[in-house]
């Protein structure tokens, strides 16, 4: 087995950044410093992409459907299967996306997220409370689960408050430590902070479903990025998530 | 309460590039399965280094802190893209041919179509030579997981492997 890894090291000496590609590189990081918030929006503007996606098949799959005559449900069905759903299988931390997730914007026809993008995730340090081939079966039972993934998640694996609110600190110091923020209980004042949002256990373990629902609603963001809020002076009124 | 943001002396970015970058395109090359993926998240990499790292302890901190980030990126990318597994060696390496032979270009292919947690582990351990502890901060997993995904990760590439000799 040993000589395998010692090809597989060897395999990788032709894997090297080029003079060109190293100059471009560090040419990037002198002259796009305004690009730093771009991978925190990339999440969002994806989900959004892969909704108006959703939107355009869906656009195409109701006249098949009415077309189709009975075989319709069928027909339908295939589409769910195939595209209509598929861009949640690609998102292997983001379960639970078909009904509530998406609200027509009437005006331009688009598809947007109903909630913040926590609503749809379950970091590592979650995952990792539960047994790996357990997470990967209940993951591929998930896609007409209808409400927030981490409730799912708390429920079917029947985590405590105690070992979730252990998770969320080191989930917490994880983006600490990857951002060099603090994270937020909810996000505030612009919607990079989303990146940010850690979960608020109290509302998660409320057993309320509605009361849910609304608290991780999208926010109506009054600032379109940092340096926007940065130059209005105003404080943030984010609540901080104390790490310790 | 306002996002602190510490900025780095643009030379500090250079002599990162220059050290740390082949690490970090061979992990992004391994994970993504293409060379030009794996310059992007190469990229957004080093933006984040240049806006949004903490003080390092030394350059084993600042090393593993970029692979962290180089993993998290990949994971996104692998998240938000369709993105096709379809591996093409010659695309990940560089133009000028490697001295590598046609059985150890076999078995990086054999890495790179195993599950995307398999790859980024094993590339850790047995070609960036980082210990289980230190795999298991990089990637924010436990060491137990760890483990298991070597070992899953070795049964998988030995199972390939035999299944190519026959």
């Amino acid at each position: 087995m040993d000589d395998i890894f010692e090809k597989l090291q060897r395999s990788q000496d032709g894997i090297k950044l080029s003079g060109d590609e190293k100059e471009r590189l560090i040419s990037a990081c002198r002259t796009e410093p305004a690009r730093q918030k771009r991978s925190a929006r990339k999440r969002v503007i994806a989900i959004s992409a892969a909704a108006a996606a959703i939107a355009i098949t869906a656009l195409f799959a109701v006249p098949n459907m009415l077309l189709a005559g009975s075989k319709g449900s069928d027909s339908a069905s295939q589409e769910k299967g195939d595209g209509l759903y598929s861009y949640d299988e690609s998102l292997d931390r983001y379960v639970g996306s078909n009904n509530q997730e998406q609200a027509a914007d009437v005006s331009t026809g688009i598809l947007q997220p109903l909630y913040r993008t926590i609503y749809y995730s379950i970091p590592q340090q979650f995952i990792d409370l539960a047994d790996e081939d357990e997470y990967e079966r209940w993951c591929g039972s998930q896609n007409t689960y209808d409400g927030m993934a981490i409730v799912g998640f708390v429920k079917h694996f029947g985590i405590s408050k105690e070992e979730f609110d252990k998770a969320n600190r080191l989930y917490a110091a994880s983006l600490a430590e990857e951002y060099g923020v603090s994270p937020l209980l909810m996000p505030a004042d612009y919607p990079e902070q989303e990146e940010y949002e850690v979960f608020n256990s109290d509302i998660i373990y409320s057993g309320d479903d509605e009361r849910i629902s609304e608290y991780y609603l999208k926010k109506e963001y009054p600032y379109q990025s940092e340096a926007e809020f940065a130059a209005s002076g105003k404080d943030s009124d984010a609540v901080e998530f104390k790490t310790e | 309460m306002p996002l602190e943001v510490i900025r780095l002396d643009p030379q500090r970015a250079e002599n990162a590039v220059n050290a740390y970058g082949d690490s970090l395109l061979r992990l992004c090359s391994v994970m993504l399965g293409n060379r030009e993926d794996a310059l992007d998240a190469v990229q957004e990499t080093f933006l984040k280094y240049m806006t949004k790292s903490p003080a390092f302890n030394d350059s084993e901190h600042e090393k593993a802190w970029l692979l962290r980030v180089a993993s998290n990126e990949c994971k996104d990318m692998l998240r938000m893209r369709r993105h096709s597994s379809l591996l093409s060696l010659d695309d990940i390496r560089d133009r000028e041919p490697g001295a590598e032979s046609e059985d150890d270009a076999q078995v990086l292919a054999l890495l790179c179509s195993l599950d995307e947690k398999y790859r980024a582990v094993i590339q850790l351990h047995y070609v960036e030579g980082y210990k289980i502890n230190e795999i298991a901060e990089i990637l924010g997993i436990t060491q137990a997981a760890v483990k298991k995904r070597l070992q899953r990760g070795r049964e998988a590439l030995r199972s390939m492997m035999e299944k190519e000799a026959e």
